[in-house]
């Protein structure tokens, strides 16, 4: 298993053991990527319609929830692309209750936190039992709005490339396989990418 | 980790004293309080100052931790360097750890990459400071920024190769320490030394961090082990540590239980992004633009950041794999990276060696492309001397005269061998040279202008399989400088007096073997101006009223770029039935079927002149007779058409008066046949009868006049066009059921010149005045005749006879020369 993997791992052991600070390091770590993540996903239907943060509250109130089996989610992809998929699940139940249909929770047995769904602004740090300091939170905050900032001055197409290698982290032979390419066409493209985006961070 | 040595070992009493007064300092034990440590602001260690064997001389460095300072050993006699840590920042027991930390790894790393450390001390005062190797030298942030500005010693002695092999050596000392345990975290050119007989180390392992045992791929190597093993201090988290340009994405994003053997990859390939680029990878103006750029690990790829300076795609390829953002993307060891590297080195030595090749052959290329053209010039002196002797000895050279002529025929034809084999083993060094090093572009040029040359011959002779095939080698080799030259645009600009004029461009195309100039390709009013045009044959048509209509032939040969600045006559200067020359150069000979005499292609200027559309007629010829008849009758007769110099005269006047004979076997007389059986003198007499009659100048024409008159300026073969066609002039086989003989003039509309000058190739031959002035006994006679057939009949051949020679082949046209 990647290093990557191995920590995130430890952290979730962490979390079901009720260590305090497991669930601070794993919002740390994957809380302003996930909330780019579940931005991009909601897409221009959903985005005005539900929060991300609301989203993102409810997946790490259901992690903590459901801590004692949630390690036995993980799949052969690796428990880093597990929580995008089990996020992405999450996005999709959203959707399709939105637009009334009637399948609920298909593949993330998480109960609705009525609390969660009621706040509203940024919620890093607010998640229960959380003990995330000041700057910790700013700092979190910054990289997510920097990524939000970045993606929001892409195209679709970008977009796409942008989520997968820069919030999913996903390596580039993952990116070509999810994209169906060849790993050279993703550095190609990643190169291009990464023009693109220092030519809309640079614009006024 | 024990801390303590094994039972039974010795310690020295500085050890002791070192290891455990900072452990006190740390709380690992107790007994010592922070503010027991030297925390003012003078230091003991100070230059001059004499601390056991060592003695102080001056500062050589400070950072943000401790302070670097030139001591001499007197028990060695050395020079060393002794790092002491900031009283201030000694204060802190991260820090304290961390300095002394830098001590043991550097000391347990014990490679030639990385600066040996000699001793971890503690003196008097409580300062604590280790002694290690003096470096002297240049660190590669200096020599990069040195071969940046262009400094020529520096880039002379590193080239970028050794700036590589710089770099490989920094990987290796860097995945010892891997292997050991311990990332460095803060690689940067800043901190590689290079010494002044080319070590390479490492230097400052302030940030250097030993991984936890599980975050490490255990090497073989035995592991260093230092304070921080005893899991009192743990490396705080969401903090930065390194130097922002040069950080891996993980590092930048404060993941510290991220980092590993990879994070400092990335920085090894940040450096190579320097070496390349010579600027650092992150471009950044503020701390948070680079903080974002590292988060996100957004690099330019140096080829485009730095485009001047040709960066192999080899090596961009290493360097941005290095720089991947997700660490499993990147080489996975600082030795992979190093062997990436000396693949491409390997490879660069190689093309070193065939560029050397290739070099080399190039050398060779020029010192017999040289030969070829001191060859190629004497063989246009031995053309010229032939061809002088040949004109001037004219058809019946002496005996002395043919043996020089036979010489120099043989003497042209061994410097034409000669060059064909100059050009054979130019074209092949040039080609081994550019097949060892196909990016050699001064081979590559230089052999496209060899075949560019064959081509250019080929195309000018209208050889169309020599051009297509230099064309075609050419296009193989060519980069691209020679594609303009082998499409062949030129440019045209006309401009017309008097003002106002309409100009019609028309292109010529082929028709059944007729150039035919019927494409509009341009209009316009006083002037035409086209920045581009292609090659090929056109025909500008100007017409102005007041002035003659004009028929302008232009030939846009390759790239030619044409300028035309044209007067028009007024109409009144141009007598009916002639057609105006207009002034300008063209193409004489050059047709490589005419073999008969020995004349070379030649561009010709020839001032406007206005020529009979058709030639002189008997009708014509019978007012001059007659005329000449009633003053002068024996005149009369010596200048009447005849079979011979003085006998078989063809007319006999009746009652005193010329009249066309009747049709008998011969000839079918009618007014409108072109007048023969003439002399060049004969026709010479009629022009001053001429003259005299109308008031204007007329004479004959000179061969090149009327060469002119006959093709115009595209150096086509027969008047109208480059194939012959029995059915086009009146030629010895013009007639399939009838008997070949002179026809009337109007006849063969197809016998036409670009200028509308009409019976050029067949019918008769023109009596002009013979090229060479120096032989005043001979004339010229232009255009095929009724007589002959095909390659006699083409517009460059060119025969010299007696002045007073007649032929029923043979008739005249005038030439009005316009003043």
């Amino acid at each position: 298993m990647d290093t990557t993997g191995r920590i995130t791992i430890e952290i979730l052991h962490r979390i079901r053991k009720g260590e305090s600070g497991g669930l601070e390091d794993f919002v740390r770590r994957y809380g302003p990527k996930l909330l780019v993540f579940i931005n991009y996903k909601l897409g221009e239907k959903l985005r005005g319609k539900v929060e991300a943060e609301d989203v993102l509250q409810d997946f790490f109130t259901s992690l903590v929830e459901n801590r004692e089996g949630f390690l036995d989610k993980v799949d052969q992809r690796g428990i880093h692309r597990t929580i995008y998929r089990l996020v992405e699940n999450r996005i999709k139940d959203l959707f399709e209750r939105h637009f009334q249909t009637k399948k609920r929770n298909s593949s993330l047995e998480v109960r609705e936190s009525p609390g969660a769904r009621s706040r509203s602004g940024f919620s890093l740090a607010q998640v229960e039992g959380s003990t995330a300091s000041f700057s910790r939170r700013i700092e979190a905050e910054d990289e997510y709005r920097s990524l939000q900032r970045i993606i929001d001055r892409l195209d679709e197409e970008s977009k796409r490339l942008f989520v997968l290698k820069f919030v999913e982290e996903s390596t580039n032979q993952e990116i070509a396989e999810e994209m169906q390419i060849s790993v050279s066409t993703v550095k190609r493209l990643s190169a291009d990418l990464v023009a693109r985006i220092q030519k809309a961070r640079k614009a006024p | 980790m024990e801390l303590e040595p094994a039972a039974g070992e010795r310690k020295t009493p500085s050890e002791l004293s070192v290891l455990s007064r900072v452990k006190e300092l740390l709380g690992f034990e107790p007994g010592v309080q922070l503010r027991q440590l030297n925390t003012e602001s003078a230091y003991s260690l100070a230059p001059g100052e004499v601390e056991g064997k060592y003695v102080i001389e001056r500062e050589i460095g400070k950072g943000g931790m401790g302070r670097v300072l030139l001591a001499f050993d007197k028990d060695l006699r050395r020079r060393i360097a002794v790092k002491v840590i900031l009283p201030r920042i000694s204060k802190n027991p991260e820090h304290l750890a961390r300095f002394v930390e830098e001590a043991q790894i550097t000391g347990q790393l014990e490679h030639p990459g990385i600066p040996p450390v000699h001793e971890l001390a503690m003196n008097g005062a409580g300062e604590i400071f280790f002694t290690m190797k003096l470096l002297k030298g240049r660190t590669l942030k200096e020599i990069i920024r040195e071969i940046h500005i262009g400094r020529r010693e520096t880039r002379e002695r590193f080239s970028r190769t050794k700036l590589l092999m710089i770099l490989q050596g920094v990987c290796n000392a860097v995945h010892f320490a891997h292997e050991k345990g311990v990332i460095h975290r803060d690689i940067k050119p800043d901190n590689i030394m290079i010494g002044d007989y080319g070590e390479v180390q490492l230097m400052d392992w302030g940030l250097a961090k030993v991984l936890d045992l599980p975050e490490r791929d255990l090497g073989v190597e035995e592991p260093v082990e230092t304070l921080r093993a005893d899991q009192h201090l743990v490396t705080a988290h969401g903090l930065v540590h390194g130097t922002l340009y040069y950080m891996a994405p993980e590092q930048a994003q404060a993941r510290n239980e991220l980092i590993d053997r990879r994070s400092d990859v990335y920085a090894l390939g940040a450096t190579l992004y320097e070496i390349l680029t010579c600027m650092p990878p992150r471009t950044g103006e503020n701390v948070a633009d680079l903080l974002e750029e590292c988060r996100l690990a957004l690099t330019v790829p140096p080829s485009r950041r730095a485009p001047k300076l040709k960066i192999p795609e080899v090596l961009e390829e290493i360097c941005m794999k290095a720089m991947e953002y997700h660490p499993d993307d990147r080489y996975q060891t600082a030795a992979e990276l190093a062997e990436a590297i000396q693949v491409y080195i390997d490879g660069t030595k190689e093309e070193e060696r065939k560029r050397g090749e290739s070099e080399r052959g190039f050398a060779k290329a020029s010192l017999v492309l040289k030969a070829y053209e001191e060859v190629r010039s004497d063989l246009a002196q031995s053309r010229d001397r032939l061809e002088g002797l040949s004109a001037a000895s004219g058809n019946y050279p002496t005996a002395e005269e043919k043996r020089e002529l036979r010489r120099l025929r043989e003497e042209v034809e061994q410097k034409e061998t000669l060059l064909a084999r100059k050009y054979t083993e130019a074209q092949a060094l040039l080609s081994a040279a550019l097949a060892e090093w196909p990016e050699n572009t001064r081979v590559r040029r230089t052999l496209g202008e060899l075949y560019l040359e064959r081509f250019l011959e080929a195309d000018a002779e209208r050889n169309t399989k020599d051009a297509i095939f230099y064309r075609g080698l050419i296009e193989q080799i060519d980069d691209g400088h020679l594609a303009p030259v082998l499409l062949g645009h030129g440019s045209l600009e006309v401009r017309v007096e008097p003002a106002g004029a309409n100009l019609r461009l028309l292109a010529y195309d082929e028709r059944d073997a007729i150039l035919v100039a019927e494409r509009e390709v341009a209009r316009s009013e006083g002037e035409l101006q086209m920045a581009e045009i292609p090659m090929g044959c056109y025909l500008l048509l100007i017409e102005k009223g007041g002035c003659f209509s004009t028929r302008f032939p232009i030939c846009v040969r390759r790239n030619e770029q044409i300028r035309v600045d044209l007067r028009l006559p007024p109409r009144a200067r141009i007598p009916e039935g002639f057609a105006w020359v207009p002034p300008g150069s063209f193409q004489m000979y050059g047709d490589p079927h005419v073999i008969a005499t020995f004349k070379s292609r030649r561009t010709v200027d020839v001032p406007g002149f206005a020529i009979g559309i058709f030639p002189v007629t008997c009708a014509e010829y019978l007012d001059f007779l007659n005329a000449l008849q009633s003053s002068d009758p024996s005149e009369a007769r010596r200048r009447a058409p005849r079979q011979s110099e003085n006998a078989g005269h063809l007319w006999e006047p009746a009652d005193g008066v010329y009249k066309l004979p009747q049709w008998d076997e011969h000839y079918a007389w009618t007014p409108r046949l072109p007048v023969f059986g003439i002399s060049f003198e004969d026709a010479l007499a009629y022009c001053a009868y001429r003259s005299a009659r109308d008031g204007r100048r007329y004479d004959l024409p000179t061969e090149t006049e009327w060469e002119k008159a006959a093709k115009g300026v595209d150096g086509r073969y027969y008047s109208w066009g480059n194939s012959f066609d029995n059915e086009y002039c009146n030629n010895f086989f013009a007639f399939r059921d009838g008997k070949p003989g002179v026809v009337g003039v109007d006849l063969f509309p197809q016998d036409c010149s670009p200028y509308g000058v009409r019976g050029m190739v067949g019918n008769v031959g023109d009596w002009c005045y013979f090229d060479d002035p120096g032989r005043a006994d001979v004339a010229g006679v232009r255009g095929g005749n009724w007589a002959i057939s095909g390659e006699a009949c083409r517009l460059a051949y060119h025969r010299s006879t007696s002045k007073t020679y007649v032929s029923d082949r043979f008739g005249f046209r005038l030439k009005l020369t316009l003043v």
